[in-house]
């Protein structure tokens, strides 16, 4: 039996090894070119949770509470002139580089070697009327949707509260009402300024428990379909 | 001659009432005296093209006399026919419009103008709307629109607000149909949105003037549009405006954006958007409702349209996309919220939609494009896709359906299309019947919109009663953990009774896990009549959100009844990440059905499916079912709380059936298939007997 095998291989080395060869060499040739080749060369996907944003924010929207992600290098700025060098670049230089965005209302920079706090901080100390934000991402991983504060809160007041009560609450917190929106029985636009005071007053107000609903007026990031 | 006096006195009689009653002998224009006025008819013909304007009684043959001199009070008809290769486009002035003949009552100097036009140049591109081959595409796989627009219906006084990143409201084609000083700029304010190519483009999916030798036509060419453009300032408080501003005014609201896509995560709504669609909802047209037509998406197979807060919502009609061979696009996401689908094309390569676009080179077709992949005249391009296409297409179509019945509630809008959607690509395995008339698939909604066979249903259509709500209290599985890659999973089953819904509209899951990689969960949803809807299928995200009271939506059941057992299946179908199925539950949107009483025979209602729900007035027993469906075939199921207790099949025949029952509720459902054997012309009955 052993010596029948080892003619067999020596049949097969003397015979066939140059068949095998060429066997192997035409099952090489469709694997190379098949889809599964270029789908191997694809990035494998990652089941972790996102920790690349670390600092993390919530706000209620009516009774959800949801949670945002800082992107400490992103800015957004409202209004931008349309003439004329951005402040941003201005005083940041090669430091600041805008992002790509299809909005003519904002646009959004991208920081190396400062933080986007900073910058928020730092050009609003040189001119108040200037509307930043810092972004943040509905996940914690820049590829989340973006979200940003260009000022102002929206509350929702019970509605069988009157209009004289609303102008009453506001007062007592000190607070302008901007216009009441059209929707729904009480809902109200306040104002605040851009950035964390919108955020933080929302949720101050919302945790008095002497509304429905208290909510940033964000900036979303949507596109044409 | 010589006349008594008694004579001349008969002779001047005589001679007076010849003369009050000769018409022309009364004076023109004025009137008085016991005299006839008579007044002038003017005809103006406007427009690209040419024809001729006739009148009964005659007098205008308008070739050369465009006017005439009529008695006041006279009734004239003009009748307008078109040159050869030229088209009417319709009247104006005088109470007159449409394209059928303009009868004048004339009581004043009155003034007509009658348009005349040619089809378009690009029209014969346009294979959304005649799908005749042309590109490589299959014939009739369009949305049936000519015959719509044959019978004058064209979108006539009802407008669609257009909400994206812009509209140029002085577009040549465009124009025509756009409401002046009714649009609105978010970024500078006043009322020019101009700016974006993409609303551009959707803009002349909806209403681009049709008949005027320019460019395309839009599905609704004679409808009114406005442009929002939202997309230029995404702000909450803007959103919540442009889903409300005109409410009264605006019939549809056209939405073709959303968050990213292909990014496979769940992008939530806000409460102020979905605050801002209720009140469109209850509010928008003197209460009948704003119509929210939504693009359901193009990331497939990454996203599901159920991924998207916005698309998912009950307030709006998701739209998907086909190809001119009435297939799937590609990027089309799939979804049990999906309603109905219409044209979105593939790739420019592959043929796309042909629609405006910004003028000269401020918009797809640049000078680089023109003349080589797109058009010459970069006024327009060929290459427009997406769902972005399909949505203002069904926008265009619901214009003409509110055209024909300007009484529809929003509501009524969803059931019509969803009653005469077309079932394309008819092979795909997807495809379920689901309570008559209803047929459903996950790539489609309920199918291809049909606009002759949705406006002439909308035209005898009764709208739908008060819409009833019942929502579950929240499920909590003992054992939630989900298995780890095992197709098995994990069930759990919420039973419904005493909902008050006989017929539901669509059904709102909230669902909650701790799996932190929401791409590897499949959520099956099973409904008491067996009806499945696949709520999230297994993708990868980079990263995945977390399902934290996500709410879903699902039209797939749309006709059933809510009492029963539903089931959620959850499983993990890929290895590594695990997570618990901690909680869910329902809410159901409808109406009680049709509910008649047993003993009474129900008689057929034509070739029309039929769904009835019949009161037994008890919640256990047995009762005699009694059938006739003559030699033209019918089927006939009887239904309780889901479980089948009858499927007579494909059947002539007439016999009595003793059914026994036991449960919850008191009514069993009737559902009839007339013509199943693909014949028509049937008549039917059945008896319920009391038990």
């Amino acid at each position: 039996m052993r010596s029948h095998l080892r003619n067999l291989d020596v049949y097969l080395s003397s015979n066939c090894r140059s068949l095998i060869y060429i066997a192997v060499f035409l099952l090489l040739i469709p694997l190379a070119f098949s889809p599964m080749s270029s789908k191997g060369a694809e990035k494998p996907v990652s089941k972790a949770p996102a920790t690349e944003l670390k600092q993390s924010y919530t706000w209620f929207d009516g009774d959800t509470e949801r949670t945002v992600w800082l992107n400490p290098s992103l800015l957004a700025e409202f209004n931008p002139k349309t003439t004329g060098q951005s402040p941003v670049k201005q005083f940041y230089g090669d430091r600041a580089t805008e992002q790509p965005n299809r909005q003519a209302y904002i646009k959004l920079w991208q920081f190396d070697g400062v933080s986007a706090e900073t910058a928020v901080r730092e050009l609003i100390s040189d001119d108040p009327k200037r509307r930043l934000s810092v972004v943040f991402h509905d996940l914690a991983s820049a590829n989340g949707n973006k979200r940003a504060l260009p000022g102002n809160i929206i509350v929702f007041f019970k509605p069988s509260w009157e209009g004289p009560q609303v102008q009453q609450w506001a007062k007592t917190h000190r607070l302008n009402i901007v216009k009441k929106l059209p929707i729904g029985a009480q809902v109200y636009e306040i104002e605040t300024a851009p950035g964390f005071k919108s955020l933080e007053t929302a949720n101050m107000i919302y945790k008095t428990g002497e509304v429905t609903a208290a909510v940033p007026n964000w900036w979303e990031e949507v596109e044409p379909r | 001659m010589k006349f008594s006096y008694f004579c001349r006195w008969i002779v001047v009689a005589v001679a007076s009432i010849y003369i009050a009653g000769c018409p022309g002998l009364g004076g023109g224009g004025g009137g008085g005296g016991g005299s006839v006025a008579t007044y002038t008819l003017a005809v103006t013909k406007t427009g690209c093209g040419t024809g001729t304007v006739t009148s009964s009684p005659g007098g205008v043959s308008c070739g050369a006399d465009c006017s005439e001199d009529y008695d006041s009070g006279a009734s004239v008809t003009l009748t307008a026919t078109p040159d050869a290769s030229f088209t009417f486009e319709g009247w104006s002035g005088a109470g007159c419009s449409g394209t059928g003949n303009c009868v004048v009552t004339v009581s004043a100097a009155t003034s007509v103008s009658a348009e005349f036009g040619k089809i378009d140049p690009l029209y014969i591109d346009q294979w959304h709307l005649k799908n005749t081959g042309q590109g490589g595409g299959v014939l009739n796989e369009d949305i049936d629109v000519e015959p719509v627009w044959a019978s004058g219906i064209r979108g006539t006084g009802v407008r669609v607000a257009v909400v994206d990143d812009g509209l140029e409201i002085a577009h040549e084609d465009l124009a025509p149909n756009v409401v002046p000083n009714k649009s609105h700029d978010y970024v500078g304010g006043g009322t020019n949105p101009t700016g974006g190519e993409h609303g551009t483009s959707v803009a002349g999916l909806v209403a681009a003037r049709g008949g005027n030798c320019l460019g395309v036509s839009g599905v609704a060419p004679r409808g009114e549009m406005v442009g929002y453009n939202l997309l230029q300032a995404s702000i909450s408080t803007n959103e919540a405006d442009a889903m409300t501003r005109d409410r009264v005014d605006n019939h549809v609201s056209s939405n073709s954006w959303g968050a990213a896509d292909n990014r496979g995560t769940l992008d939530a709504s806000s409460l102020l958007w979905r605050s801002a669609i209720n009140t469109g909802l209850s509010e928008g047209r003197g209460g009948l409702g704003t119509i929210y037509t939504w693009a359901a998406g193009n990331g497939h197979p990454r996203d599901n349209s159920n991924y998207d807060g916005r698309a998912n919502y009950r307030g709006v009609i998701a739209v998907a996309a086909v190809t001119d061979s009435g297939t799937k696009s590609s990027y089309s996401e799939q979804g049990a919220n999906l309603w109905i689908s219409a044209p979105g094309g593939e790739f420019c390569s592959t043929h796309t939609l042909s629609t405006t676009d910004r003028s000269a080179n401020a918009g797809y077709n640049t000078a680089a494009t023109a003349g080589a992949t797109d058009y010459v005249n970069q006024n327009y391009t060929k290459c427009f896709n997406g769902t972005s296409s399909a949505t203002p297409v069904i926008s265009g179509a619901i214009s003409l359906m509110l055209e024909a019945n300007p009484n529809l509630g929003w509501r009524d809008v969803r059931l019509i299309l969803a009653e005469t959607a077309r079932k394309n690509d008819a092979g795909d395995a997807d495809w379920k019947s689901t309570t008559a008339p209803y047929n459903f698939n996950h790539n489609y909604g309920f199918g291809v919109v049909d606009a002759d066979a949705a406006v002439t249903r909308a035209k005898t259509w009764t709208n739908v009663g008060p819409e009833k709500t019942y929502t579950t209290s929240l499920s909590m599985p003992t054992d939630g953990a989900i298995p780890d890659n095992n197709l098995t999973g994990i069930s759990d089953t919420i039973t419904v009774s005493n909902s008050g819904i006989g017929s539901i509209e669509w059904v709102e899951i909230t669902f909650t896990s701790d799996h932190t990689y929401s791409g590897d969960l499949e959520l099956i949803l099973t409904s008491p009549a067996g009806a499945v809807s696949l709520l999230s299928k297994q993708h990868t995200c980079g990263p995945c959100s977390t399902y934290s009271g996500w709410v879903m939506g699902s039209a797939r059941h749309l006709g059933e009844g809510a009492d029963g057992d539903w089931r959620l299946r959850v499983r993990d179908t890929d290895v590594g990440v695990t997570g618990n199925f901690q909680s869910w539950k329902l809410k159901f949107y409808g109406t009680a059905g049709t509910v008649v009483a047993c003993d009474a025979t129900q008689t057929a209602g034509g070739d029309t499916a039929d769904t009835r729900q019949v009161e037994l007035g008890k919640t256990a027993g047995t009762f005699d079912f009694k059938y006739q469906t003559y030699s033209i075939k019918d089927q006939m199921k009887v239904t309780y709380e889901g479980g089948v207790l009858l499927d007579t099949g494909c059947v002539g025949e007439s016999k009595t059936i003793p059914l026994t029952y036991s449960g919850s509720s008191t009514k069993v459902t009737v559902e009839v298939i007339p013509n199943c054997a693909g014949t028509s012309g049937t008549a039917w009955y059945y008896t319920v007997y009391c038990p």
